[in-house]
């Protein structure tokens, strides 16, 4: 069973409130009061010092279980809300697996599932190192994924989503492995709604409309793939793209606010696809899940079209 | 954990197309304000330039979108009764709308709205790896049709190292998993004409094409099952000749009528590579070009008996190859490496 055996974040330093991102996004007072106000932001983390290299490999070099574990790795999978990222051929992923010494490993990036492509990647890495071919490992010695996210915030769609969120820059790096003993991933699931792409034509209102019902929906369905109900879910880890929308998914399935983790939307803002293992840290630093314990993990991905995915856990 | 039994595929239909360019989408001011705002962000980050005036009119040097190649593929290839669980779009340079979750959108406009996605940053490789990420995804079950298709655009508006495909290109190929499959509709009539060019003289379907006469493209019927796909990272170019022989002979052993197509990039990589039942794919397509090659060997009249497909990245170095045999929905396939 597809396992997360460890997890690391790297967020910058530098800390940009709100407020000094009205005028390079030409918002309004208002715009930016609401944000703050009915929102729930208050800053972002940014640093124009760290390319998306450095990001990425200080995430993974915080990976303090990838060290001396190098040669169980067989994929990189770099999960990542925004399809380009650099300008062709520069090619990041490649060079922080030659400097993490995984060279020898397949590595790739999935993306265009938006800030839920991280979830996709845990899920494929699992089915990857699953259909490994069998060999003659022992316990703690199979073969292992890295999986990778990681953005810069380097264009104006990648620095705030209007009325909606704000981005920070940061990377993630999450080592699976195909039986670990801890988070055990129980149950998946993804919807993608394709229409509200440029060219699907359906309207921004439909999309407002459409947008909880449908994380509601996917959060149902990976509870059933995982044998579970709401009841048994201890946590939520969030994506952070605000507060209100948490508020009001939680009234819309019946879930106690208090069973989600909303703490980081203030202090980070929407970290792309790195939000689920920043909440995940910080549920593991304040000791927020027992050994045994059901979470939840719900990202959503919306753009250009929009993917809606949830897991479920077993800490 | 022991591994899960691999999935057969079985690629059951393909097709392929030249698209002249730019992209439909590019004609509206204001989706060319918002590539040029992207792009121009994009190249910053690395010191380079977009033109300026570039994107001030629709043009032909504003190359394509990869959702407009994969949908015309994906009418062209996939009937309505035969829904898609899984699709997976391969490319290495970028379109020139990048913003877009493309895979997203082609769920949409695909029958059975499969669970889609991307994967890039492999260079030619990212192809073999989609293929290993559809069977290791069939493998659990539940999973009928997957749908993947490969592509590349020859526009990069900066200044690129890198050099261009000869053109827009694309390749989508339809497997199905093991078990019985409805016989599927009639496949559809050929994508709107606007998006398409005739393919290169030379370039034929096989005799299972069913694409529209005087084709702007293929659609070609096709029984072959993926045997063993294999990705060996980090190949230095003076490795290559070694491992490439080596595994073309393990992968051929036992049939002396097998036939092998080579990338281009991999032959340039190989100069002494075997000549007597290899095909080397024309250079100019080094994402697309295997693909599309390998369907003459796949539909082609002397289609019988096994192929391998192999390719190599100079500047990734992934050294990658796929073996293809008649299709035995009850044999046991091979796991990857």
């Amino acid at each position: 069973m597809t396992a997360l055996d460890a997890v690391a974040v790297h967020l910058p330093q530098r800390r940009v409130p709100i407020e000094s991102l009205a005028g390079p996004l030409e918002l309004t007072d208002m715009q930016v009061r609401l944000f703050r106000r009915f929102h729930g932001l208050d800053q972002v983390r940014r640093d124009p010092d760290l390319s998306l290299h450095d990001l990425l490999l200080h995430a993974a070099t915080g990976l303090t279980a990838l060290r001396g574990q190098e040669h169980r790795v067989r994929f990189v999978l770099y999960g990542r809300a925004f399809p380009v990222v650099t300008p062709y051929p520069v090619n990041p992923l490649h060079d922080v697996c030659r400097a993490l010494g995984l060279g020898h490993a397949v590595a790739f990036t999935l993306t265009q599932q938006s800030c839920a492509s991280a979830l996709l990647a845990i899920e494929m890495a699992g089915r990857l190192l699953a259909a490994e071919p069998p060999g003659r490992h022992g316990p703690g010695d199979g073969p292992l994924a890295l999986v990778l996210t990681g953005e810069k915030a380097f264009t104006r769609d990648a620095q705030f989503i209007p009325e909606t969120s704000v981005f920070s820059e940061g990377a993630s790096a999450c080592l699976v492995s195909a039986d670990g003993p801890r988070d055990r991933l129980l149950g998946y699931a993804c919807a993608q709604r394709g229409e509200f792409d440029v060219a699907g034509g359906a309207s921004g209102a439909q999309f407002q409309r459409e947008y909880r019902p449908a994380l509601a929906e996917v959060i149902g369905r990976a509870l059933a793939v995982a044998g579970v109900t709401l009841d048994d879910i201890r946590l939520v880890l969030p994506h952070n793209v605000n507060v209100v929308t948490w508020h009001r998914l939680c009234r819309l399935i019946g879930l106690p606010r208090d069973r989600v983790l909303l703490d980081n939307v203030r202090d980070t803002g929407h970290v792309f696809c790195a939000d689920a293992f920043a909440n995940y840290l910080t549920a593991r630093e304040r000791g927020l899940l027992d050994p045994g314990d059901r979470y939840l993990v719900a990202a959503v991905g919306a753009g250009d079209g929009a993917t809606f995915a949830a897991m479920v856990f077993a800490h | 954990m022991p591994a899960a039994p691999p999935t057969d595929l079985h690629l059951i239909r393909a097709a392929r197309r030249a698209f002249p360019g730019p992209a439909a989408l590019l004609h509206d001011p204001a989706h060319r304000e918002q590539s040029r705002r992207y792009l121009t962000d994009l190249a910053r980050q690395d010191g380079r330039e977009v033109p300026a005036g570039l994107f001030d009119t629709a043009s032909g040097s504003l190359g394509q979108s990869y959702a407009e190649m994969a949908e015309a593929l994906i009418r062209a290839l996939v009937t309505p009764d035969e829904p898609v669980d899984l699709l997976v779009l391969a490319f290495s340079r970028h379109d020139m709308l990048p913003g877009r979750a493309t895979a997203t959108y082609l769920s949409h406009v695909c029958p059975g709205t499969p669970l889609s996605f991307a994967v890039c940053d492999q260079g030619s490789a990212a192809a073999f790896s989609a293929l290993r990420l559809a069977r290791a995804y069939a493998s659990s079950g539940g999973c009928r049709r997957v749908l993947l298709i490969v592509v590349e655009q020859t526009v990069v508006p900066y200044a690129t190292s890198a050099p261009a495909p000869a053109r827009h290109q694309g390749v989508a190929l339809l497997y199905r998993t093991n078990g019985p499959v409805p016989a599927p509709g009639p496949v559809p009539s050929a994508a709107p004409a606007a998006a398409e060019e005739p393919v290169a003289a030379g370039v034929r379907g096989g005799p299972g094409t069913t694409g529209p006469a005087g084709s702007t493209g293929d659609v070609l019927d096709i029984t072959a099952r993926v045997g063993v796909v294999r990705q060996h990272p980090d190949v230095a170019a003076d490795e290559v000749a070694a491992l490439a022989g080596s595994e073309l002979a393990a992968l051929s052993a036992g049939h002396p009528d097998g036939r092998v197509v080579l990338s281009a990039d991999l032959a340039t990589a190989w100069p002494a590579h075997p000549v007597e039942g290899v095909h080397v794919t024309p250079p100019g397509q080094p994402v697309t070009g295997l693909w599309w090659t390998l369907l003459d060997r796949l539909a082609g009249p002397d289609r019988s008996g096994p192929v391998v497909a192999a390719d190599y990245d100079p500047d990734l170095r992934y050294l990658c190859l796929v073996s293809w045999d008649d299709a035995d929905p009850t044999g046991a396939g091979r796991p990857d490496r």
